[in-house]
């Protein structure tokens, strides 16, 4: 069986500081796959890789068997991606950023105007009609963004910290229609620093620190303290967040304190 | 104190970081030849009046000195408070409504914003002018003290209006509606105060000024209430001072602060109604994308197209119907549609009536019209050369969405072309209003001229566009071109015009004038062609410098 996502070595560097370094990634199809590590660990660089906005310095990617840097056309027309900066056009509607997103993918125009008006529905933005997306609030944005990623149908999504800044209602509403583009065999690569998300929704995991994978599995492993790589790991952690914890080196310091405020 | 210095220096910090972070080398470069202009500009005005005062002073020459400290104190004031607004950087507020995290009251803040402006950039530049007439003070006759006195009274006034004019303009144009109503106005303004007197000198040929009694009431006004201004006040305040007449002196003070107090007051105002009040929505941090801001609507204009031929491929239709809608819906794109065609009946009427002879291988009307085009080309400079400056980080989709870059680059391309056909008709209407067309040949050639200029531009400017990438806001009026892609761009400019030149006067040349349209259709066909084969090579060089197209294009203007 193919994977979803593969990734064999992928590093990326900045002027030589290394903020992904050689991480090997299987993510099998249709699994809702969180990606974690705490800030600056190096998951929006790696989704950036995946998704071909930045270069990769060494190693390789292929997303359903397609390499994503040879094969580049072919693996950007299977995937929908919300990027960190949402890659939105400030002067366009709503509605407009949607048909130039379906009109992309090549989607006819019947079927344009009928997922969008879907879509707009489903993420409660079928009001803004004229209004310019220089002037949504972020979470607008975000929902946009999502709508757009979702108009041709992925089979593989990647969503770099969707759930920040989106408000509860249509966070429940996201969820509900994640977890049902799973069980329709949509593979879902998510982003996220926010455990709770994660241990809610995700069920293969993956923990990055400082550019380096230090684990990878089920989210039962996980918890259980399998499939951990690195030495040191700790053993039977209860909970996903002593988990987390324990793998990003944070476990054991006692929690740290400022002189001034004791 | 201490507050008033940290908000002083934080200007200077974004600024010099916003100088060292923008991309790369050439806009240090830039930033720095542009300070040394600035600079030498200064500190030369001073000195020059400082060395016409003095001998003025030597020689006891009241009326020259008293011009001298006027047209000074006047440059200073106009430095100080308009000039910022000119060059957009009226930033007395943006910088302030972060700190109101902090804990200061907000009547600190308000003298704080105040007072960190004496040392902002802005200001110092016409402090040189300043001391070099406070050097005059001293070494001229009267009480210095009294002199010095009014020079600070000035000062005082200069900074308050700054302050004040600052804040209204930033409560103004908290909307991008209204930042777009505003930077129409002022740019049409501009121009009409540039074309005014030309107009009228016109109009008044070889009659006498009499004739018009509104004209010369209207000059008395001004001349009247120029008296009143500030800085006339402290030059007649100054003159005072060294005839020794103290209590004139004092008057003509009296008449500075009768400008400074309500000065004060109105930015005190707008200060509490808008920075402080619920009439602002500054209060919680600013403008981040999450507050909560006046909605803004977009009406559909009547001319934006619907691209629907069957010939290009999706994608690129996708992205110059995007594209289009883009232009229109700038402020740059809107100024241009509106001022091209202005220009263009103005330069028929008024400025080419004076060319009545043949010169540079063309006739008359060639001339005239071919004039015309060359100057309403140069408008779409910095559509060309800078043609990603609104996507912003739109920009990214293009790397994440199956379509091929060439096809993205055709269509934005096609855009850019289809927003200069409307443009073009639009002046050619415009002409057609106050003068008439030229003969049908001298049209036509006219047309392939300018679509071949702008062919070559746009293939170049591609190039260019990817080389120095710099974001626009679409209500932003000013280029925001970077320096170098700004100069290549008129060199290229300059070059299409005089290619295009030699062939439209080649004909002429050889003995068969009727071929000039033949040979414009020639020229226009080998810049299509030409464009058309650079795309895969700019389409490659796209690819491979996302990286710093998208890092310029994400970044917002502080
Ligand atoms: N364009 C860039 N230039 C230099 N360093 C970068 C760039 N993008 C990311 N980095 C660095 O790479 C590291 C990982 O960043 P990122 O992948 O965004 O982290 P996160 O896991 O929070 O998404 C950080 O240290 C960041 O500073
Ligand atoms: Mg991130």
């Amino acid at each position: 069986m193919t994977h979803a996502i593969e990734t064999h070595g992928l590093v990326r560097a900045f002027d030589g500081f290394k903020a992904v370094d050689g991480i090997d990634l299987q993510v099998p199809c249709g699994c809702f796959f969180g990606f974690l590590g705490p800030n600056g660990a190096g998951k929006s660089t790696t989704i950036k890789m995946l998704t071909g906005l930045i270069k990769i310095t060494a190693g390789g990617a292929a997303i359903l068997g397609h390499d994503v840097e040879k094969e580049a056309l072919a693996a950007k027309r299977v995937i929908g991606v919300v990027p960190e900066d949402l890659a939105l056009f400030d002067g366009l509607t709503a509605a407009e950023s949607l048909a130039f997103t379906g009109r992309m993918h090549g989607l006819d125009r019947r079927t344009i105007a009928g997922r969008s008006g879907e879509l707009l529905e489903l993420m409660d933005l079928q009001d803004t009609g004229r209004k310019l997306v220089a002037d949504f609030s972020h979470g607008m944005k975000k929902k946009l963004s999502l709508a757009a990623a979702l108009i041709h149908g992925p089979e593989v999504l990647f969503l770099d910290e969707p759930f920040e800044g989106i408000d509860a209602v249509a966070s429940r509403h996201i969820r509900k229609l994640l977890e049902g583009m799973t069980d329709r065999g949509v593979t879902i690569f998510l982003t996220s620093h926010i455990l709770e998300i994660v241990e809610k929704l995700c069920t293969h995991l993956a923990v990055i620190h400082k550019g380096r994978l230090v684990a990878q599995g089920t989210l039962g492993d996980l918890q259980r303290g399998i499939g951990l790589d690195g030495d040191g790991a700790p053993r039977g952690a209860r909970s996903l967040e002593d988990a987390f914890l324990g793998l990003v080196d944070a476990g054991d310091e006692p929690t740290r304190t400022l002189s001034w405020l004791e | 104190m201490n507050r008033m210095l940290a908000i002083a220096w934080l200007r200077y910090r974004l600024m010099l970081n916003r100088l060292r972070r923008r991309e790369g080398v050439w806009n240090l470069v830039g930033g720095v030849l542009l300070g040394l202009l600035w600079g030498a500009a200064a500190l030369g005005a001073a000195v020059a009046v400082g060395f016409l005062m003095k001998a003025a002073l030597a020689g006891g020459d009241q009326d020259m000195l008293f011009k001298l400290q006027f047209g000074a104190l006047l440059a200073a004031m106009l430095a100080g408070v308009w000039l910022p607004l000119i060059i957009e950087r009226g930033q007395a507020g943006p910088v302030t409504s972060r700190l109101l995290n902090f804990p200061v009251t907000g009547g600190e803040l308000f003298w704080m914003s105040q007072a960190a402006l004496a040392l902002s950039v802005d200001h110092l530049l016409y402090y040189p002018l300043m001391i070099a007439v406070a050097l005059g003070v001293f070494l001229g006759p009267g009480p210095a003290w009294l002199g010095m006195l009014v020079l600070v009274s000035l000062w005082l006034c200069i900074l308050v209006w700054a302050h004040a004019v600052g804040l209204t303009l930033e409560a103004m144009l908290r909307g991008r509606r209204s930042r777009e109503i505003v930077g129409v106005l002022t740019v049409v303004i501009i121009i009409a105060m540039g074309m005014g007197p030309g107009i009228v000198e016109k109009a008044l040929r070889g009659r006498d000024p009499a004739e018009f009694p509104a004209l010369t009431m209207g000059v008395d006004v001004l001349k009247t209430g120029g008296k009143a201004l500030a800085p006339f006040q402290a030059a007649a305040g100054l003159q005072a001072v060294r005839a020794g007449e103290t209590a004139a002196a004092l008057g003509h003070l009296a008449g500075i602060w009768a400008w400074t107090l309500p000065g004060a007051l109105l930015a005190r105002w707008i200060f509490v109604a808008f920075y402080l009040g619920d009439r602002g929505s500054l209060r919680r941090g600013g403008r981040r994308p999450g507050a909560s801001r006046p909605i803004m609507t977009h009406q559909a204009l009547p001319w934006e197209l619907r691209l629907d031929a069957g010939m290009l491929s999706p994608v690129a239709l996708a992205c110059a119907a995007k594209d289009l809608r883009v232009h229109f819906r700038s402020l740059s794109g809107r100024l241009i549609l509106v001022l091209a065609p202005l220009l263009m009946a103005w330069i028929g009427w008024f400025v080419l009536k004076d060319v009545a002879e043949a010169a540079l291988g063309l006739q008359v009307g060639e001339i005239h019209f071919f004039g015309m085009l060359f100057y309403v080309a140069i408008f779409a400079n910095s559509q060309t050369t800078n043609n990603l400056s609104f996507e912003g980080s739109g920009v990214q989709a293009y790397f994440l969405l199956p379509g091929p870059l060439t096809q993205v680059i055709l269509g934005k391309n096609l855009a850019l072309w289809v927003f200069q056909a409307i443009l073009l008709a639009v002046c050619l209407a415009a002409l057609a209003v106050v003068k008439s067309w030229p003969d049908p040949p001298t049209l036509l050639a006219g047309v392939l001229l300018y679509a071949a200029i702008i062919v070559m531009r746009t293939a170049g400017g591609n190039v260019l566009s990817i080389l120095f990438p710099r974001r626009r806001e679409l209500s932003s009026r000013h280029d925001k071109t970077p320096l170098m892609s700004t100069l290549l761009g008129l060199l290229m400019f300059a070059a299409t015009v005089a290619l295009a030149w030699v062939f439209a006067v080649l004909p002429g040349l050889a003995g068969h004038p009727g071929w000039q349209p033949a040979a414009l259709g020639f020229l226009l066909l080998i810049s299509v062609i030409g464009h058309r084969w650079s795309l895969g090579a700019v389409a490659g060089l796209l690819e491979d410098r996302r990286e710093p197209v998208v890092a310029a294009l994400r970044k917002k203007e502080e």
